[in-house]
């Protein structure tokens, strides 16, 4: 197969999506549907991830220093806190600032206060502390343990319950979603398949000519196998374009039931979407087409008819 | 590739197609070719003839290597069949044309595509193709007709068009089994004309057909198969007539 051959059947594949433009229409139809819907799942997995990050975002541990270490040893402690694995950030809160907080907030009049004030003596019974951020929860159980080792920490507070909900929410969407995806790109592909075979049983008498006149098996499945990765293509296109328009909607939806939660943006979305639909569809039209036409390469001009 | 073909390029190689004691058996039980020994020279022009069943079909789909044969030894253009490999079957079939009884031309191609379809097989350039397209259409009479759609056509104008398809790559033999079989009666003599003018070019030419009444109007060599071996074959009463030199063929000359 020479260049001139390559360039006419890459032709001939362009020109059999419009010749078999019905069966190119089914073919792009089933695809566009189990497309849409992986997109939306892969569009809610996404957002719930991001509503639980939100989530995690306020989800603080505390970090209580010894009171033996002053305010600066405790500062240093923290910065050193602050650089351990899987911690995203921490604050320091110095006890100064955190007792005047507490006086604010118990809304004490004058007399009383300055009540307190004087019983404390200058004294502060609050110990210095951080704010730390984690950034996998999943390890959540063995960074509170390290960072209870650490010496210096007298105690570590977190809530233990809202860490793990998290967490198995995170867990249960990652693996229904997968398995979603999976159960219809298998369902796809099935599609797709017999959707091929139809289109060449279809075309038996172009294949039985091809052979007849001396093509090779790579001339004969070359057109088929362009026609099935442009399907592909356009279905990925499609695709992505309606779920741009379904989300769109569903943003515009989500602002007025979802107090104060924005969905991710699309554009954020349209690359990775656009590239999984691409791949699912090149991958399933290349294969679709491939498998189907080795059945038709194995017989010769008479059988054809029998089929 | 080379120790598989009798070399074709030899002077003294005038055979086409040489059967040497074939046999074909069918799974089902049938036996369709029984010792069957036929030998054709380049240049000639033969009828092969016969009742249904006769194996007719089984003799020419064995020279196109649709089937295999089970027993002999079949040598066609210099390849020697019991031995050829699945990936030079396609080079087998670009030495001829073959020509269907049922047309076979595609649907959705105009008469130009489909002519020009062999070409494509074996990555002639566009220019070429042009050429040897119009040459090949202007033989058969259709040159005006190289827009339209098969369908547009009549039978006889179809068939011309697979014999333009057949004779497209310049090839050494055609063969045409019942060409005339889906033709009009006055169709079927242009039909078989327009071959023997393939033939006095110089192409070698293979007719299978059943109307007898045809074969006796055109006195050429006739092979007569019944009951899966030759019974009767004039190849002595009959000398072929010396090939005129092809001028207008050379534009199509392959590789």
């Amino acid at each position: 197969m020479n260049a001139r051959s390559g360039r006419y059947l890459i032709g001939e594949g362009f020109k059999n999506v419009w010749v078999n433009r019905l069966m190119s229409f089914a073919s792009i139809g089933v695809l566009v549907a189990c497309m849409l819907i992986m997109g939306v799942a892969m569009c809610l997995t996404q957002n719930i991830n991001k509503y639980l990050g939100n989530l995690s975002e306020q989800d603080v541990v505390l970090v209580y220093y010894s009171e033996e270490l002053d305010d600066a040893a405790a500062e240093a402690l923290s910065a050193k806190v602050g650089k351990m694995p899987n911690v995203a950030s921490v604050k320091f809160l110095p006890k100064g600032p955190a007792l005047e907080g507490l006086l604010e907030g118990m809304e004490l009049t004058e007399d009383q206060r300055a009540l307190f004030t004087e019983y404390l003596e200058g004294d502060n019974p609050l110990p210095n502390g951080s704010e730390v951020h984690i950034k996998d929860l999943t390890k959540m159980e063995s960074t509170i343990k390290k960072l209870k080792d650490v010496k210096g920490v007298a105690s570590v507070r977190y809530d233990a319950d809202i860490t793990k909900r998290i967490t198995d929410i995170r867990r249960v969407v990652t693996v229904v979603s997968a398995g979603l995806m999976i159960l219809l790109l298998i369902i796809a592909a099935v599609i797709v398949c017999n959707t091929i075979r139809i289109t060449m049983f279809s075309r038996k008498l172009e294949i039985s000519i091809m052979k007849a006149v001396g093509a090779t098996d790579r001339f004969v499945r070359a057109p088929f196998l362009v026609e099935g990765v442009l399907l592909g293509l356009f279905a990925a296109v499609l695709s992505t374009g309606l779920l741009y328009g379904v989300y769109t909607v569903a943003v515009v939806k989500a602002a007025e039931a979802l107090d104060g939660f924005t969905l991710v943006p699309f554009r954020e979305l349209v690359l990775p979407l656009l590239g999984m639909f691409a791949l699912i569809g090149v991958i399933i039209g290349f294969l679709g087409s491939r498998f189907t036409i080795a059945k038709y390469l194995r017989k010769e001009g008479s059988e054809f008819r029998a089929l | 590739m080379a120790s598989l073909r009798n070399d074709p390029g030899a002077a003294n190689n005038r055979t086409q197609i040489e059967f040497r004691g074939v046999y074909k058996n069918y799974k089902n039980g049938t036996h369709a070719l029984k010792d069957f020994n036929l030998k054709i020279n380049r240049g000639e022009f033969v009828f092969v003839v016969g009742p249904s069943g006769a194996g007719k079909s089984t003799f020419m789909k064995l020279i196109m290597r649709e089937e295999k044969l089970s027993a002999g030894e079949i040598t066609v253009s210099g390849y020697k069949l019991s031995k050829i490999r699945r990936r030079q079957i396609p080079q087998l079939r670009r030495t001829m044309g073959i020509v269907f009884q049922d047309f076979r031309l595609i649907p959705t191609m105009t008469v130009a595509q489909n002519v020009a379809f062999p070409m494509h097989v074996v990555g002639a350039s566009g220019q070429e193709i042009r050429k040897r397209v119009a040459y090949a259409l202007n033989l058969v009479g259709l040159a005006n007709k190289a827009r339209s759609m098969p369908n547009e056509l009549s039978g006889g104008e179809q068939q011309r068009v697979g014999l333009a398809r057949a004779l497209i790559n310049n090839p050494s033999l055609i063969i045409a089994d019942e060409p005339t079989g889906n033709v009009d009666p006055q169709m079927s003599y242009e039909i078989v004309d327009l071959l023997t003018e393939i033939n006095r070019r110089g192409t070698t030419v293979v007719m299978v057909t059943h109307e007898h009444q045809l074969v006796r109007d055109f006195n050429r060599r006739v092979v007569m198969i019944e009951n899966g071996t030759v019974v009767a074959d004039n190849a002595g009463d009959f000398v072929p007539p010396a090939p005129v030199p092809a001028q207008e063929e050379k534009g199509g000359e392959r590789e």
